[in-house]
């Protein structure tokens, strides 16, 4: 790919393909940072200039959303590490007082919400490959690309997802 | 659960959690842009400084060469009108020994002498 708006430090790259996959970009950087929109917002801008900067480079070996998904995921690991962790030890910790306030949100709403408290309570590979495969439309061995990890680690971890959720989301029925 | 329902379960959660009101790419590619160029003139005005010092250090480093060593050595007029022997300055940089490229070099080059090190 090489088009007219190609960024000069990363020649592969163009402003019109960032802009086709930003929503779905930022919507994997806002679970990166715990649905944080203004952390979510400083890690795609940090993605962003990585990628003007030519210090993360796409040379189409992927394409170019495994590309950048992993520069959001590297970054957020690397650079909100511990701030994630924080966030993880606060919604732990205010998970209760969510519960208390049930009024807030419609009961049905509640019920999709608790879907996604279950993908959040699988180990954090597990969350990532069920995020990338099901919800941002990618294949394993693209979910193991983003990842940094091997396409038979990437299945492995894929299965005892599913497994698990199955799990989770029948016990969901049950108690309702 | 089949994995399109389980897809679709997903989905729907996820869209959920994170709204609908994303923020748009040209507002967020800008700010990108506006960090990356100040980052950018960060670097430059650092990189500019450390060549000021550098060529700053190497100015004071030489300057008493210049000051002191050659003019008052050299071009002192009493020196050369009291002497016959003159000696130019890039003499000083010559080694004292000098090979005897006939008598020496020929030894050193066939020796088998460990003690020498790895010569050969």
């Amino acid at each position: 790919m090489k088009d007219d708006d190609a960024l000069k430090d990363n020649p592969h790259v163009s402003r019109q393909a960032l802009e086709a996959i930003h929503s779905q970009l930022f919507g994997w950087a806002l679970t990166r940072c715990g649905f944080d929109r203004a952390a979510a917002e400083d890690l795609m801008q940090e993605a962003y200039v990585a990628v003007l900067s030519g210090a993360a480079r796409f040379d189409n070996k992927s394409s170019l959303k495994t590309f950048l998904f992993g520069v959001v995921h590297n970054l957020a690991r690397s650079r909100f590490r511990q701030i994630a962790l924080r966030m993880r030890l606060v919604t732990t910790y205010a998970a209760g007082a969510e519960e208390d306030a049930p009024h807030e949100v419609k009961a049905d709403e509640m019920e999709i919400r608790q879907v996604w408290k279950a993908v959040e309570s699988l180990p954090a590979r597990q969350r990532d490959v069920t995020e990338l495969v099901f919800c941002r439309d990618m294949t394993i061995e693209e979910a193991a690309a983003v990842m940094g990890v091997t396409v038979g680690t990437g299945r492995v971890h894929y299965d005892r997802a599913k497994k698990a959720l199955a799990g989770k989301l029948g016990a969901l029925r049950e108690t309702d | 659960m089949n994995d399109n329902e389980l897809k679709q379960q997903l989905q729907n959660s996820l869209q959920s959690m994170q709204g609908n009101d994303l923020p748009g790419f040209d507002a967020a590619w800008a700010n990108a842009e506006k960090r990356h160029l100040a980052s950018r003139s960060r670097y430059q005005r650092f990189a500019g400084f450390a060549a000021a010092a550098a060529v700053a250090a190497i100015a004071f480093m030489m300057w008493p060469l210049n000051g002191n060593n050659v003019t008052d050595i050299y071009l002192t007029e009493e020196d050369l009108m009291s002497s016959t022997q003159w000696m130019a300055p890039s003499d000083s940089l010559l080694p004292e020994h000098q090979f005897d490229i006939y008598g020496e070099l020929p030894l050193l080059i066939e020796t088998n002498d460990l003690d020498e090190g790895p010569l050969l």
